[in-house]
Parts: structure tokens; C-alpha cells; sequence
């Protein structure tokens, strides 16, 4: 197994920093994921590991050995494509021998391989097809097979399911982690699909503007966001702007002023009072407290504006002292405030992120 | 039922519109194909023989095979060119790229006689050692590599890179990606230029005019003339002039059953 390391790299086009000293690690057996929206420099960065990119700045590794310089044939590596990039004239027998040939590899052992990583992708009696002849997600699976089956060291993977129906997509991403964690292989994965990378990675490198804005768990990335565009592109949150009116360097509790409410919350030690932050309040995180907590600390009181009811959430538009909030209520507690427009309610804000406001 | 017979006139207006281009595209073709098989006795009456076709075996068939070898050592060199030049003006980017393929777009107007004129002198004039076959073949390459270079440039255009890039990955070295993955798929690129280069070449008139002066090879495009020039349209010469479409109509359909016609949008008229 390999580890793979892309120390600082950048690509510029001209004025677009397409990325800029970006460093990413995927562990041995690790399934890494760079996630962003279009244009973050998420593709770049993994054909920059691939090689098809020559990066004008930093270096890439795999295990201790440099293979900035070598071309793509010479790293061993399975690269699976947005678009399906099976080799059209060749059935799907031709397509998987290809690289096995490549690799000098005989004609029983081209025979037995090919089976091996047909049941590995559920695909067997394919291959005679011609890769017209099969629907995206069979021909993804081709695609996943034909790359296995030379046996690379790190897998790469670019939006390959961008271009497959939601319900495949849905499989196929479960069968990816599948085969990752049967085959121990390195895997780095790259997308714009939020769901996706949180339902597979074991890390995810979140990009923005070519650079890596944080690096961290599913779990971490979403709890505890570390920059604006990490808070505002994972989930759903609630910005409010404000000062640190107090706050207690034993304990890190203290007192966000922001607009008309004061939030009671865990605040970095990096701040200190009178800085002034953004508070990320998720929609699921705003607790209503019973009326009687009215007055404890922490508790803001809020009037509905509007109701939504979402299915298995009920959204509530909240105006607490001029800010406006998104609280998302679950479970049985939703169906009690679907016509609760003008209702004052009592909130608590303590579950938030603190980070430095822009 | 007005709507129905407005429709049944329509429809007979459009028919004939057809047909009648149809005929007029045909008509040249047609008059040669019966002056051909039309021959007139002694007596002054006509009669219907193919005799005409047997008559020109021997004078005029070494012309065609001339044709064919020029035709197709035309194509040998150009393909051999003209892919390697298509593919490396399409996937490498340099300074000027632009400007080339306007000049490279720029060649169609510059008048056939003048084209000729230039060949004669760089292949005649300027590199007396070049003469004969060679500098017919010489001035053919030159002349005809932009039809090569312009149908594989359309389809290495089309041509997705994730292929190439996907064989690299898998292991494959550049010439295994090239003549494993990149060539057949725009095989019907290339075989669209061999198609257009084989019509033109072997019924070019206007160099092999000039190089027949020059070098005294004469094709059977210049046969025709010369025939023309020197006894009228007989029978005989319209059947020289008939063998020479009825090769350039059997390869072009061979080719169009084969290939079809997608290769060849954007190139010529179709």
C-alpha cells in the first residue's frame, strides 16, 4: 500500500492561481476525498498526483520516492474519469487486457485477471460487450475493473459519479468505499457532492479558490469548521456577525455581541475580547427551551416569522431582536409549530463555531 | 380533403425539384456514359457497343495505372505526414498556433493554376534532380497534405483526451497509446483524408498538365485532354473519361458504405 504526498503544489494559468500551495496526504489504505465547488482547483490537484498535469510549483511523492517527473504510465496508479473513458473499439475483455498488456502480463493470467476483478464489480458475463452496449453505471463498473485489474498503487478517482443517475450514484458510491476497504488500496477521491464525501472518506481536504481551506473528518469538518467557506459550504448554518463582549481564558466560555442577542458559547483561546467573530449556528443546533428557562443564560427570545414543513423537518424563519435565523426542528416536536407564524419562542445559541469574521 | 391534395402537390413539387438537381448533377455524367457506348456506322446509322472501352486497353490503361500510383503513393506519404502534424497541432499548444491554421485555411483560395505554377518551379526549376515520378509525387504530397491535415485535425478535435490520458495511466507508453487507442479512433478521420486525397490526385488536371511538359509523364486526366485536343470527342475518348469517374465514383461509395459520412462535414460540401 502507499502513501501519497503532494507537497505544496501550485498550477497557475496566466492570472488564475488554479492552486496554490496546496499540500494534501492520503495514509496508506486511506480514503482521502477533495471536496469543492466548481473551479476550487479540487481536479487539478488530482491530476497534478496523476501526472497529467505538470505542476509549476512543489513536488509529489509516493511512499518516500519523487514521482513529480515520471509520466502517468510510470506510477502506477488507476485513474477512473468523470466521462466514461472506456476505449470505445474495444469490447470490455479488450478494455480491462489493456493495461495488463502494458504490463507485459500473459494471455492466462490477462484471462484470469479479468475474471477476478469482474466479480470484484459484479460484472461477470460482460465481457463481450462493447462499451456502447452498457448503461453508465455498468460502464463506471468496466471503468473501476479496468483500473483494479493492474493492480495500481493509489486509485484516483475524478467526479466519477457526476454523470450517473441519483439512485446509481448512491450504490456505486457505498460499492467504491466497498472495494477500497476490501482492496486496502489508497484512494483519492475528488467531488463537488457533499453527501458523497461524507458518506466515504475516512478525511476530506475542502478547497476553495486553488487553496486548502481545512483538512479534517467528516465529523470534524462539520462540527467544528475552521474558515467561513468551510462553515458556509458543509450543511447549512446561520451566520451572525459580532464582538466578543467577554470572555474567560480558564474555562473559553464568553459572550459573542452580535446585533440585538448575545450568545453564550465556547469560543477559540485564539480570540480575545472585543475581537470580532462570526458565530455558525446550525439550523439543528438552535434548541427551542421550554418557557420557564426564559430568563437563564444563554436563552434569546425570538418571534416565528414563517413555518415550512419539509417532511422530516420543519424549517422556522425566527427573528430574534432584528437577526434572522434558520431553526430546523426534527422528530415529533415538528408538527407542533406548523402554523406557529408570530409565536414567541424561547431559543438557546450555545451550540455554535466561533471563527474570525471576514 | 383540399388539405390532402394541397399536401399530394407538395409533395410532387418537392419530387421533382430533386429529381431535377439529381438530373442536372448527373446530366455531364450521363452524356459521356452514352457517347461512350454510341457508335456510328458507315451507313450513317447508330448502334450501342462497348467495343469503345476495349479499344482504349492499351493506350489509355497504363495512363490510369500511372494515376493510381501517383494517387496512392500520394497517400502513403501524406497520411504518413499529415497524422503525426494533425495530432501534434491539435494536442500541443505554441506560439503562433493561430496564425498557422489561418494560413494553413488560407491555401483553398489561392487559384489552382497558380499552385501549380509555384510547385513547377520549387520541383522543376529549382531541384533539377527531382524529376519524373518523384517530383510528381513531390508536388503531389505538397499539394494535397492540407486535405490530410485538415480531416485529421477535425477529428482529433473531436477526439476526447481522457482516452489518451486513461491509456497512460494504465500503463501504456505514447507510441502504444497512439497506435492502439488514439488511431483507430480517428481512423475515419484519416480515411476521410485518403478518400478526398485519392478523387483530386487522381483526377488532377492542372499540375499534371504543367509536370507532363516538364517531365513528359502524362495521367490519364492529360490523356483525355490530349485525345480531346487532338481527334474530338470520339467514343473511344469518352470512355477514357467514363473509366475515370466510374473509379473515383466506386471508391468514394466504397468508402461512404464503409465509414459514412461524419468525417467529412466541414471539409467538403456534404
Amino acid at each position: 500500500m502507499t502513501k501519497v504526498v503532494a507537497k505544496d503544489i501550485s498550477k497557475i494559468y496566466g492570472a488564475t492561481k488554479a492552486v496554490y500551495r496546496a499540500h494534501l496526504e492520503a495514509k496508506d489504505s486511506e480514503f482521502v476525498t477533495i471536496l469543492g465547488p466548481s473551479g476550487c482547483g479540487k481536479s487539478t490537484t488530482l491530476r497534478i498526483i496523476a501526472g497529467l498535469i505538470r505542476a509549476d510549483e512543489g513536488r509529489v511523492y509516493f511512499d518516500d520516492k519523487d514521482v513529480t517527473d515520471l509520466s502517468p504510465n510510470r506510477r502506477n496508479i488507476g485513474f477512473v474519469f468523470q466521462r466514461v473513458a472506456l476505449f470505445p473499439h474495444m469490447n470490455v475483455r479488450k478494455n480491462i487486457a489493456f493495461g495488463l498488456k502494458a504490463r507485459h502480463y500473459s494471455d492466462t493470467e490477462i484471462g484470469r485477471k479479468t475474471k477476478e476483478v469482474l466479480a470484484i464489480v459484479h460484472m461477470e458475463g460482460y465481457e463481450d460487450r462493447a462499451p456502447a452496449q452498457l448503461s453508465g453505471g455498468q460502464a463506471q463498473r468496466i471503468e473501476i475493473a479496468r483500473v483494479l485489474a493492474t493492480d495500481p498503487d493509489v486509485l484516483l478517482f475524478d467526479e466519477p459519479l457526476s454523470n450517473i443517475d441519483a439512485k446509481l450514484r448512491d450504490e456505486l458510491k457505498f460499492e467504491i468505499r466497498k472495494i477500497q476497504r476490501e482492496t486496502g488500496k489508497t484512494m483519492v477521491y475528488v467531488t463537488h457532492d457533499q453527501g458523497e464525501a461524507f458518506a466515504i472518506s475516512d478525511r476530506i481536504y475542502v478547497m476553495s479558490q486553488g487553496i486548502v481551506e481545512q483538512v479534517g473528518t467528516p465529523t470534524e469538518l462539520y462540527t467544528d469548521p475552521s474558515t467561513p467557506f468551510v462553515a458556509s459550504f458543509i450543511g447549512q448554518n446561520n451566520f451572525v456577525t459580532g464582538t466578543i463582549k467577554a470572555m474567560d481564558t480558564a474555562s473559553g466560555m464568553g459572550t459573542v455581541l452580535a446585533g440585538g442577542i448575545e450568545i453564550h458559547t465556547q469560543i477559540p483561546r485564539e480570540h480575545a475580547a472585543g475581537d470580532k467573530v462570526t458565530a455558525c449556528i446550525r439550523p439543528e443546533d438552535i434548541e427551542i427551551l421550554p418557557e420557564a428557562r426564559g430568563g437563564s443564560k444563554g436563552a434569546t427570545t425570538a418571534t416565528i416569522i414563517e413555518s415550512i414543513f419539509l417532511g422530516n423537518t420543519t424549517r422556522l424563519h425566527v427573528d430574534a431582536n432584528g437577526t434572522i435565523l434558520k431553526v430546523d426542528l426534527r422528530g415529533p416536536e415538528r408538527f407542533s409549530y406548523l402554523n406557529a407564524a408570530g409565536k414567541e419562542i424561547i431559543i438557546d445559541l450555545e451550540k455554535c463555531t466561533v471563527i474570525r469574521a471576514e | 380533403m383540399k388539405a390532402a391534395s394541397f399536401e399530394r402537390v407538395k409533395d410532387a413539387i418537392s419530387y421533382t425539384y430533386v429529381l431535377l438537381i439529381s438530373g442536372l448533377l448527373l446530366l455531364p455524367f450521363m452524356v459521356i456514359l452514352m457517347r461512350s457506348v454510341t457508335l456510328t456506322l458507315p451507313d450513317g446509322t447508330t448502334t450501342f457497343s462497348i467495343k469503345p472501352y476495349f479499344d482504349i486497353v492499351q493506350a489509355f490503361w497504363p495512363k490510369v495505372y500511372l494515376s493510381l500510383s501517383i494517387a496512392i503513393t500520394t497517400i502513403l506519404i501524406d497520411t504518413a505526414i499529415g497524422v503525426p502534424a494533425a495530432y501534434a497541432l491539435v494536442r500541443y499548444n505554441f506560439r503562433g498556433k493561430r496564425t498557422l491554421f489561418t494560413l494553413l485555411n488560407g491555401v483553398w483560395y489561392v487559384p489552382g493554376i497558380c499552385y501549380a505554377l509555384s510547385l513547377i518551379i520549387t520541383y522543376y526549376f529549382l531541384y533539377k534532380w527531382f524529376l519524373g515520378y518523384w517530383g510528381f509525387i513531390g508536388a503531389y504530397t505538397c499539394g494535397f497534405l492540407l486535405l490530410m491535415l485538415m480531416t485529421c485535425i477535425v477529428a482529433f478535435r473531436y477526439l476526447d483526451p481522457c482516452y489518451e490520458e486513461s491509456a497512460s495511466c494504465l500503463g501504456a507508453g505514447r507510441l502504444t497509446t497512439f497506435f492502439r487507442v488514439t488511431l483507430p479512433l480517428v481512423g475515419p478521420g484519416v480515411s476521410a483524408g485518403i478518400l478526398l486525397i485519392f478523387v483530386l490526385s487522381f483526377n488532377e488536371f492542372i499540375t499534371a498538365l504543367l509536370l507532363n511538359l516538364a517531365t513528359k509523364l502524362q495521367t490519364a486526366p492529360v490523356r483525355v485532354y490530349a485525345d480531346v485536343t487532338r481527334a474530338r470527342v470520339l467514343p473511344s475518348i469518352s470512355a477514357e473519361a467514363a473509366v475515370l469517374q466510374l473509379i473515383s465514383l466506386a471508391v468514394v461509395l466504397i468508402y461512404l458504405k464503409l465509414v459514412g459520412t461524419k468525417y467529412l462535414r466541414g471539409v467538403i460540401l456534404i
